[in-house]
């Protein structure tokens, strides 16, 4: 076999290698565009953006017109032998929150029924005229700083609402809410233990918004502000309800939770939507939803 | 091993040959060239996600023979290529490239500044587009190549602050497209001011290998900096909105007829211009007694420094971060807004694939060292102060609002923080400096509730 080898095999190899190495660390996706693409849409984009420079966004939304009320629930089960356990984390940074026992909340199965907490629906669909009266404006939603953990983990709330988040802890803390192109839902505020600050939303966002705690980085909360009250996080046990939804015109619900992202629960659901119409003061049980542990990366 | 005499082999290993020479003269990629590269910070790489996508469909075809994997996943990489071409071609539609920037005019930007900073190195005229006959379509302008002469070897081509020097420093050099900025006069986590940026760029971030070019330029091509600044801002926001449009909310930006989701790509550009339109600059109240710290006598002095070390203990929470002496050492790990979600991942080779720079911690400032980033006049502490340093943790203080009952002492009230008051922390910290070596504060002082 020595005596058959081919330099030029080594010579090659050698190059291989090289231009391997060199490349190793770059992995830049190009934002060059071909040939074809300019043309057909980056040269008609730019001249319509060259002509109508004040062409308004946002966008004229339908009026629809509801027959009544109905309402919808269903119950998230995780589809696996047993229930994943969030890792612990080490909390002796500070002497308080080490007396808690504090584990990772990004996937939480209830051990007993694997019921799924925490996933977000919520009623995508757009313009209706005011809500149902069951549903009041003005109030303060609360997000605690509790045990050294945020409660609820995972929260929905309304823009007519404002968000109050508290300190019930004897430890100080401080709340950092990152809302994307939203600045007066965007803070990052220090909280004295007793403490409280009230903040408002002013972006309907379509997926949650980060909360973390810088002085007690394990602390993690998904926040999530919408323009219409029609939304739930499911419960310990998996369980949502949304009730007083618009019946008799189609809806679209949105489904999400924090690892998986859109929540694909059914094969014919895309971007984790489904859509339903619903009969006047009808309650739509959708009944268990199984999900696998691949939709979470498990 | 080696197949010695088999054709088939040999001709695969020539061209494996062949491609490995290009690769060596074209460089690598694409990001030596002159051209922006997209913002996949955080993103999987497309062989990742195809690996998620089939593991998912593979489990739920389990239970669905409706399920046609295979069909599913093409696809799935269709789609993925799609969009991303479509997000390519809108950027380019709305920013333009490297050496031909372009902006929608909602943003507001002067393209002249613009110009003027774009470009190669020592300039470049570019030549008017004319028609078949000869009459000018767009004129023709120069190119000034301040950018690349100046900034690119840290902040990068496409501003991700990834340039080739980038790695060997800490911080890392700024990446713009967030559009987050740290040393702000304005509201917690608002965009820059004009003059916010002006002041970086004139004085450079003391403690980080940010230089100052008060000398280097003219306030004129300092102008021309700062709108290109805003310009890869701006452009990366928009990129990320639109990345989130197409990627996770499902939405085309180009149909199959021809025509282009305008209203979207309009109402996600706007979006970003108004948050740079919409700022609220943060004007400091007076001091308490109206009088400056020079103008304050030696007991004055005194019980200012006091009440400021009271409120650094207790109120405004400062020890949790910055230690009892002010030293940095408040006890946990902590990461800018650029590392965050990287300290998630816990695999090396994953996050290696992920971001362009290797996690980077971020330890609170050690004040004895009297090294302020973002300016040492006391209304530049003021401000980190009263409106928390955008980007990384530390936060806004808590000030105004009414009594709160004390967790410690049943029956007592607490008085919160009043916003004069900062600038008793303000004396404090900029006296600490003078206290090097001071690590001990007195036990009466050390509440270990850090109210
Ligand atoms: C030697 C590397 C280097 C060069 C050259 C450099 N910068 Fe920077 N720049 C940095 C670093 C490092 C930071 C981040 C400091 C931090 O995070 O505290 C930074 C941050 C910034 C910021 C952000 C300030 C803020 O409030 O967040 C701006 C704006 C900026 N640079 C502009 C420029 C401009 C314009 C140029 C060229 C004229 C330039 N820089 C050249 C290293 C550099
Ligand atoms: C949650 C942790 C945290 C808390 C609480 C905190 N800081 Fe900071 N602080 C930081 C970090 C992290 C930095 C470094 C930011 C950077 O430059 O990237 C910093 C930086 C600073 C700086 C340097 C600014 C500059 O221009 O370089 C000052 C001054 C400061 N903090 C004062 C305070 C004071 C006073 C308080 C209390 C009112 C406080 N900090 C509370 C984390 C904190």
């Amino acid at each position: 076999m020595a005596r058959n080898f081919n330099p030029q095999i080594l010579l090659c190899l050698m190059l291989i290698v090289i231009s391997a190495f060199g490349c190793a660390e770059d992995e830049r996706q190009s934002a060059a565009v071909s040939d074809d693409v300019y043309n057909e849409w980056v040269v008609p984009l730019r001249q319509s953006m060259a002509s109508a420079e004040s062409a308004g966004g946002g966008g004229e939304v339908v009026q629809l017109d509801p027959t009544g009320w109905a309402t919808i629930t269903g119950r998230f089960v995780y589809d696996a032998p047993s229930a994943p356990v969030g890792v612990a984390f080490s909390t002796t940074s500070d002497p308080v929150c080490g007396a808690f026992n504090i584990r990772d909340e990004s996937l939480m199965v209830n051990a007993n029924g694997m019921g799924l907490a925490n996933v977000f629906v919520y009623l995508r669909t757009r313009g209706f005229g005011d809500p149902h009266e069951s549903y009041v404006p003005g109030q303060e939603i609360v997000l605690a700083n509790n045990g050294c953990r945020f409660e609820p983990h995972a929260l929905a709330i309304w823009m007519e609402n404002k968000i109050k988040v508290t300190n019930e802890d004897p430890t100080g803390h401080n709340t950092n809410c990152t809302a994307p192109g939203d600045p007066k839902g965007s803070f990052n505020e220090s909280i004295p233990a007793g403490a409280f600050i009230v903040k408002e939303f002013g972006r309907s966002q379509p997926r949650p918004n980060e909360v973390k705690c810088s002085i007690h980085p394990w602390m993690s909360a998904k926040v999530l502000p919408r323009e219409n009250p029609y939304f739930a996080t499911t419960d310990a046990d998996g369980n949502f309800r949304i009730e007083n939804v618009p019946a008799g015109i189609e809806l679209e619900f949105q489904v999400l939770h924090e690892l998986s992202g859109n929540l694909n629960a059914d094969a014919s659901w895309n971007n984790g939507r489904f859509k339903v119409t619903l009969q006047n003061d009808e309650t739509h049980d959708m009944g268990v939803i199984s999900v696998g542990p691949a939709l979470f990366g498990r | 091993m080696f197949p010695h005499s088999n054709p088939r082999t040999t001709r695969q290993a020539t061209l494996l040959c062949c491609l490995a020479l290009a690769t060596i003269f074209t460089g690598c990629g694409s990001s030596d060239g002159v051209e922006f590269v997209l913002n996949t910070e955080g993103v999987p790489s497309f062989e990742t996600q195809l690996a998620q996508q089939s593991e998912i469909l593979a489990s739920q075809a389990e239970s669905n023979a409706d399920i046609n994997v295979d069909e599913r996943l093409d696809e799935f990489s269709d789609s993925y290529f799609r969009k991303t071409d479509e997000l390519a071609a809108a950027l380019e539609a709305l920013f333009g490239t490297p050496d031909d920037p372009a902006r929608p005019p909602q943003t507001g930007l002067d393209i002249d500044l613009i110009r003027r900073a774009a470009g190669p190195t020592g300039g470049a005229d570019v030549e008017p587009l004319l028609d078949e006959d000869g009459n000018v379509i767009a004129p023709g302008y120069h190119l000034g190549g301040l950018y690349r002469e100046h900034c690119v070897h840290c902040h990068g081509m496409t501003g991700d602050g990834a340039g080739p020097t980038a790695l060997f420093l800490n911080p890392y050099p700024r990446d713009y497209r967030q559009g987050t900025f740290k040393f702000t006069s304005t509201q917690s986590k608002e965009k820059p001011t004009d003059e916010d940026l002006r002041r970086t760029i004139e004085n450079g971030l003391h403690g980080t290998l940010m230089p100052a070019f008060r000398v280097a330029l003219t306030a004129d091509e300092i102008s021309a900096l700062i709108e290109y600044v805003k310009y890869f801002a701006m452009r990366g926001e928009v990129e990320l909105f639109l990345r989130a449009e197409l990627f996770e909310s499902g939405e085309t930006l180009f149909f199959e007829d021809g025509t282009f989701n305008g209203e979207l790509i309009n109402t996600n550009v706007e979006l970003v211009a108004s948050l740079w339109s919409n700022v609220t600059v943060v004007q400091p109240v007076p001091r308490p007694g109206g009088k400056s710290w020079e103008e304050l006598t030696a007991a004055e002095k005194q019980e200012s420094l006091e009440i400021g070390e009271r409120l650094f203990r207790n109120e405004g929470q400062c020890i949790k971060c910055h230690g009892p002496a002010g030293l940095g050492d408040g006890g946990q790990l902590n990461y800018d807004d650029w590392n965050t979600q990287k300290a998630l991942v816990e695999d090396e080779a994953e996050r290696a694939e992920m971001w362009l720079l290797p996690l980077q911690e971020l330890k609170a400032r050690n004040l004895q060292l009297g090294v302020f980033r973002g300016g040492r006049r006391p209304i530049d502490i003021y401000r980190r102060i009263r409106n928390g340093i955008t980007g990384t943790p530390m936060p806004a203080a808590n000030v105004g609002g009414s009594p709160i009952p004390d967790p410690l002492n049943p029956g007592q009230m607490i008085e919160p923080m009043e916003e004069e008051q900062i600038w008793h922390i303000v004396d404090y910290v900029l006296s600490l400096q003078y206290q090097r070596g001071f690590r001990t504060p007195s036990p009466e002082m050390n509440a270990p509730n850090g109210r």
